[in-house]
């Protein structure tokens, strides 16, 4: 008996051994090269060996040194990327001695990889957080990045002056920042979008079209002469004209709330939800909207005369190409600037990076140098585009504005398959060229947009839902519930109304209120 | 003569007791009817799907916006297929890799598996209890997401290497107790003791006696390791980085998620989410990578099958 617990205890003292010297073997190699070479070190590690002494041997020398920073973007793993790198790593090696990797984690699974990568307190550099993924709030609140005010000032000048302030202002998360905003458009315009075709044949005014009361008369003229025609096309996505800002679904503040005495309110118990829920239902018993509204996605073949689209200038060139025809767009209320549409592109720099200094010289560069912003926007000149020169027509009648370029770029359709990155990941729009078929001023146009949108009265409040996270926590269930046949006017909501503030107030929708109101007292007192 | 005539006579009694026998035995025919319509009724529903899916891969796009899917499409088109082929997002490598991964992981899943759990089935192991309840342990408990990624990723190193989508999986305690109890049941212990009285080393057992002795349960495993090695794409979305060494199911995966990303997302990314959702693979190419995904497992199937039904009764009776 003696003898065989001895030989137990002994297996076991064994395979212990086992694995921790399996472990040691893993760690052994970075060692060695940090060590003195020994005598029995292979050629190989000799070579290593040299290079690290010369590396280090830089590192004496000055600020020589090139360190690689990791950097994870949202989007599609493109297959050119490590030959566009390597063109990238030429000019920034030179240039502020920095080699980048760029890792692309697909849309659908970006915010599952960062959160892992967070938690786990894996070492990378730079990465994309914005309010639609990767949350930037949360995060920051968490403890993901580091504050870059400090390092702002002495790596970050250029553009820190560059970008427009009130993206600066949107990255402030309780008065410091922690990510650098991609400039693009600021607000969100909500738009509508109609077919040009029954537009120029009925002679639609569509431009004096605003709220959705005023499109009664021409849905009506759809619905008497285009058969074939959907008047109006709504799908499950589709949210009514909203007047607020919905801070945190469905409780917000409203827009022309009075900015020295915020109240915080239930979207559903507005005025204005209301009446616009009550004249999409009439539309839907008039005919006038698709009756699968509830449970259809966008389904292209189907005709339509007007559907709702969340655009910015210009966004009429790209529904245009994604039906297959033209189409023309208005605006249906003054564009607004939320938290959530401000901060809808960002950079942070992760805790965990060695080298944060670089890491903001680095952004620096891109968002202000106009070869390295191109080269990662575009990739590679003759090979994934080439540049056309603008006319001189056009030139000359752009003078004068800003962000203008002289040339245009053309893609090559043959390569764009194996280099398409979403352009707004990676830095500011605002130094790329324009392409082909987009007007040489663009940029100033939206330079103007983003001057003429208005901040709204709630615009750099962040709501902390730390204390009534288990009541928001039911709201997503209901609003799923009640949401898409509430917007598409499927039911009727003076019957479905009540009902969803009900199911919303068992859940504690007025602690959220309270709690939102008491936030928002104690914010503005503050400010 | 007379002899003949009463063999005749005698296997005629015998013919009669048979045909009685198997009449006993038979199905009434209006049940077997029955039966072989729901029978083919089931079939069907496995079977049209697939059908429906390789239609779509060859019909045009334009006529799939136009009129929608058909079983009979309006235009024929290769389109979806020339896509996969050239395209940049590099399927034929996944291809590759998820062939690699499948092959490769098999055969060490198989090694591993069956070397434990056949040390386990032997009475004769000291560590049994021991090594039975370590591997108990993980079937009841684990580390979770988070500790898993840790240990993957900065203890083992395994990080955007193929082994990381070879060697968390080749291992599973529920395959090494089933086999456990195939080689608890099939194999006699006098067999083993007989080739150890002939002088077989251990290693010389294990592969010249046991496994040949052992196909079917093997054969079922493997079949199970297969068909997890070919489906996986967590591993790969947690762990690679590299697009050079992604696995076509994740590939797929990853068409999925993203359009479905663009459509929760649709408010919040406006206008470019439209603009990305451009870029994404159309209906009919979607179709053709499954296609091209389904096919070699197919084809494994009936590879497998012949060990199959025997394979099912394994860990039936548990001792």
């Amino acid at each position: 008996m003696k003898v065989r617990r001895s030989k137990q205890v002994f297996a076991l003292i064994l395979s212990f051994v086992l694995v921790l010297s399996l472990m040691a073997g893993c760690q052994k190699s970075p060692k060695v090269n940090e060590k003195d070479t020994t005598e029995a070190t292979k050629q190989t590690d000799m070579n290593k060996e040299n290079d690290k002494k010369d590396d280090s041997a830089k590192k004496d020398s000055g600020k020589d040194e090139v360190v690689e920073l990791i950097w994870y973007q949202i989007g599609d793993p493109q297959k050119d990327m490590d030959t566009v790198l390597e063109k990238v790593n030429e000019y920034t090696k030179e240039k502020i001695g920095v080699t980048l990797k760029i890792n692309q984690i697909s849309w659908g699974d970006y915010n599952k990889k960062m959160q892992v990568l967070i938690n786990t307190g894996d070492e990378f550099d730079l990465m994309f957080t914005c309010s639609w993924a990767n949350d930037y709030v949360q995060n920051a609140q968490k403890g993901a990045f580091l504050a870059l005010d400090d390092l702002l000032k002495e790596y970050g000048k250029e553009m820190y002056d560059n970008i427009d302030p009130k993206f600066w202002e949107a990255a402030k998360i309780g008065g410091i920042t922690y990510a650098v905003p991609n400039e693009k458009e600021i607000g969100s315009m909500p738009m509508w979008v109609f077919t040009k075709e029954y537009v120029d044949k009925y002679d639609i005014p569509y431009q004096e079209i605003k709220t959705v009361e005023d499109l009664e008369p021409w849905l009506k003229v759809i619905k008497e002469n285009e058969p074939e025609v959907v008047p109006m096309y709504l799908t499950r996505d589709f949210t009514a004209p909203t007047y607020m800002d919905k801070i945190q679904d469905p409780i917000g503040i409203e827009y022309d709330c009075d900015p020295n005495h915020l109240v915080v309110k239930n979207v559903f118990e507005t005025e204005k939800m209301q009446s616009t829920l009550r004249t999409i239902r009439e539309y839907f018993l008039a005919g006038y909207i698709n009756k699968d509204a509830a449970t259809a996605s966008d389904d292209k073949s189907v005709k339509r005369f007007v559907t709702k689209g969340d655009g910015q200038p210009y966004a009429e060139l790209i529904w245009g190409k994604d039906l297959g025809y033209e189409v023309v767009a208005t605006p249906i209320m003054d564009t607004v600037v939320t938290n959530a549409s401000a901060r809808g592109a960002m950079t942070g720099v992760s805790r965990t990076s060695k080298h944060p200094e670089k890491a903001v010289e680095l952004l620096n560069l891109i968002n202000t140098d106009e070869y390295l912003r191109n080269l990662l926007n575009y990739g590679i000149e003759g090979v994934h585009y080439d540049k056309v020169d603008a006319t001189q027509e056009e030139i000359e009648q752009t003078e004068g504005r800003p962000f203008v370029y002289n040339c245009k770029i053309q893609i090559n359709e043959e390569n764009r398959k194996n280099y398409s990155v979403p352009y707004w990941v990676q830095g500011g729009l605002f130094n790329t060229y324009v392409q082909e078929k987009e007007p040489l001023d663009k940029w100033a146009e939206f330079r103007d947009f983003n001057n003429n949108s208005i901040a709204t009265p709630s615009f750099g409040f962040d709501f902390d839902t730390d204390p009534v996270s288990t009541q928001i926590a039911g709201f997503r269930g209901i609003l799923d519930e009640f949401g898409a046949a509430l917007y598409t006017g499927s039911v009727d909501p003076d019957e479905v109304i009540p009902k969803l503030i009900k199911k919303l107030e068992a859940t504690g929708v007025q602690d959220v209120i309270d709690e939102m109101q008491r936030q928002i007292d104690e914010w503005q007192a503050s400010k | 003569m007379l002899l003949g005539f009463k063999r005749t006579k005698q296997e005629k009694q015998i013919e009669k007791i048979e045909e009685a026998q198997c009449k006993y035995n038979q199905i009434k025919p209006a049940t077997n009817t029955i039966f072989n319509i729901i029978l083919a009724f089931l079939a069907l529903t496995c079977i049209i799907p697939y059908l429906f899916v390789i239609i779509i891969s060859f019909t045009d796009e334009k006529a799939l916006t136009l009129y929608g899917y058909q079983f009979i499409p309006k235009k024929l088109s290769l389109e979806a297929y020339r896509y996969v082929f050239d395209s940049g997002t590099n399927i034929l490598k996944s291809y590759g890799s998820t062939i690699t991964i499948t092959v490769l992981g098999t055969i060490i899943g198989l090694l591993l598996t069956g070397t434990y759990a056949y040390a386990l089935s032997r009475k004769t192991f000291a560590y049994r209890k021991f090594f039975t309840k370590l591997i108990a342990i993980p079937m009841l408990f684990n580390g979770g997401m988070v500790a898993n990624y840790f240990v993957i990723s900065q203890v083992l190193m395994l990080k955007n290497t193929i082994w990381v989508l070879i060697l968390p999986l080749a291992l599973n305690s529920f395959n090494i107790i089933v086999l456990r109890t195939f080689f608890n049941t099939s194999i006699p212990e006098s067999v083993v003791e007989s080739a150890k009285i002939d002088g077989a080393s251990d290693l010389r057992l294990f592969f010249q006696i046991v496994i040949p002795m052992a196909l079917p349960g093997l054969a079922t495993i493997g079949l199970f390791l297969t068909l997890a090695y070919w489906n996986d794409w967590f591993n790969a979305m947690m762990y690679i980085d590299d697009n050079s060494i992604i696995p076509l199911q994740y590939l797929l995966i990853k068409i999925e998620s993203n359009m479905e990303f663009f459509i929760n997302n649709a408010t919040v990314m406006g206008i470019d989410g439209v603009e990305m959702a451009l870029n994404l693979p159309k209906e009919s190419t979607k179709m053709a990578i499954v296609v091209i995904a389904t096919l070699p497992i197919i084809f494994a199937y009936p590879f497998f099958q012949r060990y199959f039904v025997k394979g099912l009764t394994i860990g039936a009776v548990k001792e």
